[in-house]
Formats: C-alpha cells, structure tokens, sequence
C-alpha cells in the first residue's frame, strides 16, 4: 500500500461524520423510545456468534452475505453477524424460554460480503422490532402499524406500503408437485415478472393446465386494492389456504386503514422477497426518491425450532441510515457556548448550570488565539456587570 | 427517480430505431428529432414523461438505481448484466438476433479446455458450464470474430443478425445459446408508487407489440 490510498475505505464501508452522525443518534434514540412506548425490549447481539447458530434462517443470500472466520479457541467456524432478526429468534426460543407474546427490538450495525444491492452498503445500521408467539393476523397489523409509526418519526413523506403473501405461491407449488429445478426456474422468472419467461418454465414443466393458469394469474396480481377481488376470482384453488391469506391481507388493509386513513397500499401476490424463510404476510415500504424498499419485514413462524422451540414470529427492519438520509426530519441543534479560560468560581458554575440544561460549552485553553466563530461556536460566555452572560456572536 | 415524471430510458443504435415507431403508435413521440441533436434526455409530447439515450448496458443500472422508471433494452444485455434488481415485464420482440458460439468453418473441437473469446463473459460462462464444460474466457469489447483467426481464441460467444461478418472472416455460426429480443425493463420501487401509469403504458405497448 502506498502512502497515498493508506486512508481509503474498503467499498461499501462508511464512517459517519458531524453533523450526521449526532443526528443518526438522536433518530436511533427517538425511535427506539417508541418501540419503548408499545412494549418492545431492547436486546443487544453479539456481534459474532457460531455460524450454527448464526445461520438458521434458510436464506442462501444470508448465507454469502455472511463474513466467516474460524474461532482459534475452537476451531469452529464462527459468522460476524450480517442480520440480527435469526439472533433475536434465539433469544426468544432459546434464552428467554417465555410462553407468553414477547416484543423485542434492535438497534445496531451488521457487515455484509457485498452489498444487497447497487450501490448498497456493506455495514448498513439495522433497528428492527420483532414480536414472537402470536399466531394471528393482530401481530402482523402490529408490526406494520410500528414499522409506519418508524417512517413517520423519520420525516419520511407518503411512503407507500406494499403488501403481500407468500401462503398463496407456496400452496398453489405444492398442489403443482414441480422438479426443485423447475421450481427455482419459475421462482426466478416471477421475480422479474417476465411472462415470457414464466410460460417457457411451466411448458418445459410437467405442470398441469390448471397449475399454469394459477401462476400466470398470479403474475399479474399487483396494483390497488382490487387485487384482492382479483385473486378470489382467478386463482383456482381447492386448497384453503389460498382463500385464508387473501382473507388475511383483507385483514391487514381494514386494520391499517383504521388507522392511517392517509396511507396509500399496494398489493402483489407474487412479489416473494425472503420467500426461504417467510410465512404468512410480507410487507415492505417505498418511497419515490429511492429504488428499493426503505423498510420491510413479514412473518416468519418456527425459525426458532432449531433451538427446540418453535414460535410465530413477525417483525420488520431497516436501515437507519437509509431512513435519516431519505426522510425531511429537521434537527435542532442545542447551542454551542464558547467559555473563555478563566478559573472564576461564578463562571464554573454557569457552565454547569448550562451543561446540564443540554448546551453545548467548550472551554477555551489559556493562551488561545482561536476566535469562537472559528471555534465553531455561535455563542460566548461575557462578563458583564450583571455577571456571566451568554451572548450571541 | 423524478417524483412526477416517468422517465424511460431507451438504448441508442438499432433498439432506438426500432422502438420509437412502436412509441409512437401509443402516442408517444419526443419533442424534437433525437438523430439531430446531441442532447442526452428528451421532453416528449406527454408532460409526464421523459425519454433518456443511453449505452444499451447502462440502461439496467440507471433502471436499477432508480434514476430511470422504465428501461427498454436488448435480453442479451440483460442476460449479461444477470441482476434481479428490476422487473422485466415485456418482450417487444424488435431488433431481434441470436446469441450464438461461433469458430472457423471447419474446425474440429477437441476435448480439451477452450478458449472462448466474447464481450458477454458472463453469458459465455454459464452456458458452457450448463453444458459442463470448463473453459477459459477472454473478455474483448469488439471485433470478436479477429480472435479465432489470430489463434486468440478457440471460438467466440456473440450476437448474430445476418451471420455475414462471420462469414466474411471465414467462421461459422456453431452452437444457439439464446433468442435475443427488446424487453421492457420496470424498476420495483416506480412498479408500486407509479404503477397506474407504468401498468397503462406497458398494456398499450402490449397490445401494439401483439397487433
């Protein structure tokens, strides 16, 4: 390495500077007081844990965006974590063995291999919240209300919350029976929404005319609400689990109109982000400056079987710096007091008096010859004949 | 991505050509001539909409990131560029070609490791290691059909309209790895705040592709 590059950063890699990195503090604080409000408890991961561990949610993404090492104590491998939600899970399952609804909550940073998109951090600061043991449609509304409630103490304006199920594309795969290699195939061309491509997946398939029907009608499920009344028409299906997660999403949109009458919802039936691990509901948040969602979660029962104890579980999260650079929220700065050195008793006291009413005081240094402007300051201690006074510059 | 407008970024060269009759068969035309100006983004006769000019590779990025709303490109870029990061929800079925392996007319393929030559690495790869054969890939940005004849390469992977640039250098067009065509791409956050008018558009450019 030359002199030159010693100070670059490795891609994706940032270190946050004044005046955001007191600002991402302040929004981490704020928002973690309103999980604080609706009974969510902050919990700390390690930051490094056994892979065994670490891994458990079934996602071959999570799997490569993991940084691996081996532990020189015991020659197992070990992950630094590149997703809280699978450590919470365990300390749910695991570690806090409670039966009854638990809420948890998270607010620290993670490290990917590369990033999850273009232009995507590698060290992104997660602050999710995630409620276990609750089977039913309340929990999912739950989180969504949060997850909204999250973007609005950021400032961000008229997102739009995209909902969706991943019950509906599971049951209407497991009634088609499809080679595991078909099914990825067809996976990946829904995800792109392409019909040519799904149409050439399922005649190169021994899918059933019925089944082929299914997909193709799924595929065009998005857009407004009358998509829901879509999918009861067009998707021909026996089993009741398709009819149950239409009846859920019916759900979620009474409850979230109840209470965001303002927000606007989108629906599609085929968008299956995070389809591995995901059970019931999906929902994510977009807004228009940005090209992917800005916040996301959906339910994800029985990850915590591994560890013996399978539970219902939904939650979502996001990035927090994601959130402070997309949302409007304005941030008032406490003043910033230039004190002049100076041992007086009576100007000791100010300063505390002052420090303690949240301002900011910077002592100056005998002999220095900074002015407080160059100080960064925009106020100075004086004494004038009523005492200690702070002033404008 | 512009919070009004729909901004469509349409590939220069062939694709362009082709496509702008089709746009304008759903009523959509730019505001001046795009062959005579140098100018990169276009106002058009809708107020909402905006047309960009770009390198065929860079529309996928500017769709991904969000800069554009839209995306009309060539599947062989696509292929290449292999990202999930937008949707890809049309098949115009206009400037289309085939992506084949070429070689010197009359070469015979021996067992051993090839070297293949072409500007889609990422194309080549996974096609001959579908077929399970390991190769070595040598990434060149034109005048593919010098490498063989120089003895660069054993065969190259590339795009092939008429075959007769091949044919003038004394190659032939050997194994069909694709069928390429213009597709329309949708970036995912603009499908679901702009859907109206993205889902409108894409259903009249459907019905004039389908006529």
């Amino acid at each position: 390495m030359t002199e030159a590059n010693r100070w670059l950063l490795p891609d994706g890699v940032d270190e946050i500077l004044p005046p955001q990195a007191s600002q991402l503090e302040f929004l981490r604080r704020e928002i973690l007081d309103l999980y604080s409000t609706w009974g969510y408890e902050l919990v700390m991961t390690p930051l490094i844990e056994f892979l065994d561990s670490l891994l458990i949610l079934p996602s071959n993404e999570l799997q490569l965006r993991t940084f691996k090492i081996i532990d020189q104590l015991t020659g197992r491998g070990m992950g630094v974590r590149a997703d809280i939600t699978s450590q919470v899970a365990r300390i749910d399952s695991h570690v806090l063995q409670r039966d009854p609804p638990t809420r948890l909550c998270y607010a620290d940073s993670v490290l990917h291999t590369r990033p999850e998109s273009l232009l995507g951090s590698r060290s992104p600061l997660k602050i999710g919240a995630e409620l276990y043991g609750h089977h039913g449609i309340e929990s999912d509304i739950e989180v969504i209300s949060l997850m909204l409630h999250t973007l609005q103490a950021t400032g961000i304006k008229e997102p739009q919350l995209a909902l969706g199920h991943v019950g509906i594309y599971r049951t209407l795969i497991q009634e088609a029976g499809l080679s595991a290699d078909t099914e990825q195939n067809l996976f990946t061309a829904l995800q792109r929404k392409s019909p040519g491509e799904i149409e050439q997946v399922l005649q190169d398939s021994t899918a059933n005319k019925k089944l082929i029907d299914n997909i193709q009608s799924l595929s065009t499920l998005h857009g407004d609400e009358s998509v829901l009344d879509r999918a009861s028409k067009e998707i021909n299906s026996k089993a009741p689990e398709v009819a149950e997660s239409i009846e859920q999403l019916r759900r979620v949109v009474s409850a979230i109109k109840a209470r965001f009458p303002e927000q606007s919802l989108y629906f599609d039936l085929s968008e299956l982000r995070g389809y591995e691990y995901h059970t019931g509901v999906v929902f994510a948040a977009y807004v228009s400056s940005y090209g992917e969602a800005i916040a996301n979660g959906g339910r994800y029962d029985d990850i915590g079987e591994v560890f013996g104890r399978a539970r219902a579980a939904t939650g979502f999260d996001a990035d927090l710096k994601i959130l402070l650079a997309r949302g409007n929220k304005t941030f008032t700065a406490p003043k910033r007091i230039f004190a002049p050195a100076d041992d007086d008793p009576a100007l000791i006291g100010m300063i505390n008096t002052l420090r303690h009413e949240g301002q900011q005081v910077i002592n100056a240094f005998t002999g220095q010859t900074e002015t407080p402007a160059e100080m960064g300051c925009d106020h100075r201690l004086e004494n004038t004949s009523d005492g200690w006074q702070v002033k404008p510059l | 991505m512009n919070d009004k407008k729909l901004v469509i970024a349409l590939t220069k060269g062939r694709i362009l050509e082709e496509v702008l009759p089709l746009l304008e068969t759903v009523g959509l035309s730019p505001a001046e001539d795009i062959n005579k100006s140098r100018k990169l983004i276009f106002d058009t006769n809708l107020e909402d909409i905006q047309l960009m000019i770009l390198r065929g590779s860079d529309v996928p990025t500017y769709v991904e990131l969000g800069s554009a709303d839209i995306g009309i490109t060539g599947k062989d870029i696509l292929m290449e560029n292999g990202s999930d990061g937008y949707y890809e929800p049309l098949d115009l079925k206009l400037a289309t070609c085939r992506l084949m392996t070429a070689a010197p007319v009359n070469q015979t393929t021996t067992p051993k490791r090839l070297r293949v030559a072409s500007k889609f690495v990422n194309i080549a790869k996974n096609y001959f290691s579908g077929q399970g054969r390991q190769v070595d890939i040598i990434k060149l940005n034109g005048a593919l059909e010098l490498a063989p004849i120089m003895g660069l390469a054993d065969c190259i992977v590339d795009i092939v309209d008429t075959g007769n640039t091949l044919k003038a250098n004394g190659l032939e067009t050997r194994e069909h790895i694709a069928d390429v065509s213009t597709r329309v791409i949708v970036n995912k956050a603009a499908m679901k705040i702009k859907h109206d008018r993205i889902q409108s558009l894409l259903e009249r450019l459907s019905e004039a592709v389908s006529d």
